[in-house]
């Protein structure tokens, strides 16, 4: 796969996703806007000596500031970069062993050791309580990654029952994709199959690709050159808009 | 590399072993639920939490200096090699980016219709579904002959238009792609 990689799809990357220096410099200036801070106020803070090390004011309407990317380069390819599994599970609640279950399964999926994640906040009516153990993660990169990525695009994905595909507007608006999985896939994985009857408790879990892209649209191509299948919203109204920046 | 039978599972033989004998001594002989499936599990997650965090690590191999002289030697070795291997790759992609860049910066003097449609590309722009990823071995099915490409479906997505630019060919790629840089929308 990463072969694959550094001999077909880094070239065709390269030439797809070039812009040429007009509407690269558009994106650029797009991303690098100031957003009209909530207070008045603020706009003052360059003759207001009081205000030197304040941190930096809240954009009005809620509005994030993405990454500035860099000038484009053959260097600036879009790239995976790793990818994350996380788990989170629920009966870990009421007893912690079941995190162990769900702590096996992603080193056997993934062969690295995963971490623990802890509660960030409580919540009363799953008798959740800060910092509890509540899941597992683990990142990968490199060789493991791509053998990983191999696992679920040859045999996972071509045998999850009711799956059509990532919907094409996932990402978070620089280029990292995300997708979930039921329970019921974690038992196509071979080195699950083989086993089944030592995991206690099947989860579902959800995996993040990791891109060095700075937009959706290209971290989009970047995995259906791993053949990652996406599939377009059916109608191309309003809400099926894609966003190519 | 995509050889199903080097998939190996994280845990050894032996481990497998022991998981697989308790499990067929935890088994209840009737269907009880509460108590009995709290009993299984208790017995699996005994095991789990052993092998994961009780089995001993694995001891390093004690060298002596000639040995570790060599391991030295192969390991530099080794990252020498994948170090020129990426800066082979570096080069050409650098010069394949120079050739797009020059090529499109002359249509754009040209201020011909094609630079305007080859600024503005597909919306999906994604590779063909049906591209297959080179593997180490055959498929055990052998050649399909007989293949017929999918008849065209509303439901499919739009990333299986033959249009879409083919992966070029890595015997091929040494060329440089000046004529690339034309997006032409369909």
């Amino acid at each position: 796969m990463e072969d694959f990689y550094h001999s077909t799809l880094s070239t065709d990357l390269m030439i797809l996703s070039y812009k040429d220096p007009e509407s690269e410099q558009k994106f650029i200036e797009k991303r690098q806007k100031e957003h009209l801070p909530i207070k008045k106020s603020v706009l003052t803070r360059d003759t207001n000596p009081f205000a030197i090390n304040r941190p930096p004011p809240k954009p009005r309407g809620n509005k994030k500031r993405l990454p500035v990317p860099p000038k484009q380069s053959h260097k600036t390819i879009p790239k995976l970069l790793k990818i994350d599994v996380h788990c989170m599970i629920k009966e870990a609640i009421h007893s912690k062993q079941h995190l162990l279950s769900g702590i096996m399964a992603l080193q056997c999926i993934t062969s690295e050791r995963p971490t623990v994640v802890y509660s960030k906040t409580g919540v009363a009516q799953w008798k959740l309580r800060k910092d509890m153990p509540i899941g597992c993660k683990v990142s990968i990169s490199g060789p493991p990654m791509y053998t990983f990525l191999d696992k679920l695009v040859e045999i996972v994905l071509p045998r999850m029952k009711e799956w059509h595909g990532i919907p094409i507007t996932s990402g978070d608006q620089n280029g990292n994709i995300a997708m979930g999985f039921p329970a019921s896939a974690l038992s196509l994985f071979p080195d699950i199959e083989g086993n089944y009857d030592m995991f206690p408790l099947m989860t579902g879990f959800d995996v993040i690709f990791n891109t060095t892209a700075y937009t959706d649209y290209e971290g989009r191509m970047l995995l259906s050159g791993f053949q990652i299948p996406f599939t377009p919203r059916k109608k191309m109204g309003r809400k099926g808009r894609i966003n190519r920046n | 590399m995509t050889n199903h039978f080097s998939y190996r599972s994280a845990l050894s033989t032996s481990i497998r072993g022991l998981l697989a004998r308790t499990v067929k001594k935890s088994k209840p002989k009737s269907e009880i639920p509460g108590s009995q499936n709290a009993n299984i599990t208790d017995t699996r997650y005994q095991i789990i939490k052993r092998i994961l965090y009780e089995t001993p690590k694995p001891e390093l191999p004690k060298m002596t200096e000639q040995d570790l002289e060599k391991h030295e030697t192969i390991d530099r070795a080794w990252k020498l090699f994948l170090r020129n291997q990426q800066e082979e790759r570096e080069n050409e992609l650098a010069a394949k980016y120079r050739m797009l860049n020059e090529a499109n910066l002359e249509l754009e003097k040209l201020g011909s219709r094609l630079f305007n449609s080859a600024q503005i590309g597909n919306k999906i722009m994604m590779f063909p579904r049906q591209m297959k990823i080179p593997t180490e071995t055959p498929p055990l099915n052998g050649w399909n002959y007989d293949y017929k490409p999918p008849s065209s479906d509303p439901t499919k997505p739009l990333s299986s238009d033959p249009t879409k630019p083919l992966p070029s060919d890595p015997i091929k790629d040494s060329e440089p792609l000046p004529s690339d840089s034309n997006k032409v929308s369909s």
